[in-house]
């Protein structure tokens, strides 16, 4: 096992990886401890990339600390260091963070923004309003009027 | 012919930047209206308010060069000795400088628009990778709640196992009809446009229009929802996704806002009866009394652009 590198894995952003280094890790959670060429065997593309390129995108995984590997002969065998949940929430941790700033609204969206000031208190009377509603209402939902343009 | 694209592109741009920042003085008045009409024709009203002084000055602009506009949009004038009705700015520099900053202005916003297509774009292709599909959304098999919208032509729902878990189906139903509506109202092409267009409102005001765009939109997709759901299931909905990402150590809280957008959604949805949509007859009205306006406007607005030029050279050869 090579650990003569800096690593800083948390610091890396989700965003580091292309297509083919995610499908790269999908075999190698499925399968630990492949080469590259079975690693190309059992990536599911409709055009198989060529040997040295699925090697380029493991030495990128490998120096981005997704990926650890172990010499074997003449050919290195890879194993995941980061878990499948593991890089999900930190690629949602980054939607949140672009969500943050809104500098992306264009693009992306939250279905809710929560302000930063908005306590327990005021969502307990934003359900207060909405009981209301319904009791003044007796039970009808209500729906708003159609503007047609 | 780069004095006639420089003088256009700075005449234009100065004309945008004056009447922006005078709609900006008369928003107060407007925004008082389009928060208390339906949230769908609030958004519409709100966007051609503020393509107005965009598409005004391209216009009076545009009319500069068009000889056949005199004694009809615009009174009969001479300049000089009667010569053919063509203001250019003599002074190369100003034309040029014009162009540059047009230029320079496109290229801004077309980076900035290229920058944020080719992240979401990255980011959609790895959610794809690492998702499931469900009808109607994507599926994320991670703890954290969250429920986002992502991409620019086909925009798709994205929902953690996390939020899944605390959604009722009824809840789920009420997200994906939201985000249906944001998607079948071009709401991000919208918000694109909006942006461009108050471009020049500077501070505090150009935020505060955003934002009631962005409030705009929601709530007129609150209101689609709430016609299949009804508007206290959106209200509670609204609520409930609201705690569960509140609740969450990693909240998504926004800093862009002063205020939440949820509080002001659920009150316009429970006040549906006030928020009445704008009658044809009013928008017929309305679309009469814009384009008289805007006719009348161009006459000020073209001797306004040429009073403009002869500051303009004026300035050029004191400071040469």
């Amino acid at each position: 096992m090579e650990n003569n590198k800096h690593r800083a894995s948390s610091n890396i952003l989700a965003t580091n990886l292309g297509e083919l280094e995610l499908q790269a890790m999908e075999v190698l959670w499925g399968c630990p401890h492949l080469d590259a060429r079975q690693i190309r065997e059992r990536l599911q593309r409709t055009r198989q990339p060529s040997l040295s390129t699925v090697q380029s995108a493991l030495e990128r995984l490998y120096r981005k600390s997704f990926v650890d590997r172990i010499k074997q002969g003449h050919a290195y065998s890879y194993f995941v260091t980061v878990s499948r949940g593991a890089l999900l929430a930190r690629m949602l941790g980054e939607a949140i963070h672009l969500l943050h700033d809104g500098r992306m609204e264009t693009i992306l969206s939250s279905f809710v923004h929560v302000a930063a000031d908005m306590d327990e208190s005021s969502l307990d009377s934003l359900e207060e309003m909405i009981r209301n509603y319904r009791r003044t209402s007796g039970g009808n939902d209500g729906t708003p009027q159609e503007g047609k343009l | 012919m780069i004095q006639m694209v420089g003088t256009f592109s700075l005449i234009w741009l100065m004309l945008w930047a004056g009447l922006a920042l005078f709609f900006a003085l008369l928003y107060p008045l407007l925004r008082r209206v389009v928060l208390r009409i339906h949230p769908k024709h609030g958004s519409l009203l709100l966007l051609l308010y503020w393509a107005a002084p965009a598409l005004v000055g391209f216009l009076a602009s545009s009319l500069l060069f068009v000889s056949q506009a005199d004694g009809m949009l615009i009174s009969a004038h001479c300049h000089g000795a009667c010569e053919e009705h063509v203001p250019l700015l003599s002074v190369d520099a100003l034309a040029i400088g014009g162009l540059v900053i047009a230029g320079l202005l496109v290229l801004v916003l077309l980076f900035n628009f290229l920058q944020q297509l080719a992240k979401g774009r990255s980011m959609f292709k790895q959610f794809e990778l690492m998702t499931e599909t469900r009808p109607g959304f994507r599926f994320l098999d991670a703890r954290e709640p969250a429920v986002f919208t992502l991409g620019w032509w086909s925009p798709r729902v994205f929902i953690s196992r996390g939020l899944l878990e605390s959604c009722s189906r009824e809840q789920l139903a009420v997200i994906l009809d939201h985000e249906q509506a944001h998607r079948q109202r071009k709401d991000n092409l919208r918000l694109l446009l909006g942006r461009v267009f108050t471009l020049f409102v500077p501070g505090d005001r150009g935020r505060q229009i955003r934002h009631d765009m962005h409030l705009l939109c929601e709530e007129a997709c609150d209101f689609v929802a709430a016609g299949n759901h009804g508007v206290a299931s959106v209200a509670e909905t609204l609520v409930h996704v609201g705690r569960v990402l509140k609740n969450h150590p990693a909240p998504i809280h926004s800093r862009g806002f002063a205020s939440s957008d949820l509080e002001l959604r659920v009150e316009a949805l429970l006040a549906h009866h006030s928020r009445r949509p704008i009658p044809a007859w009013l928008m017929l009205v309305l679309t009469l009394i814009c384009t008289s306006l805007l006719i009348l406007s161009l006459d000020p607005l073209h001797h306004g652009a040429e009073s403009l030029i002869a500051i303009l050279e004026y300035l050029a050869h004191r400071l040469v």
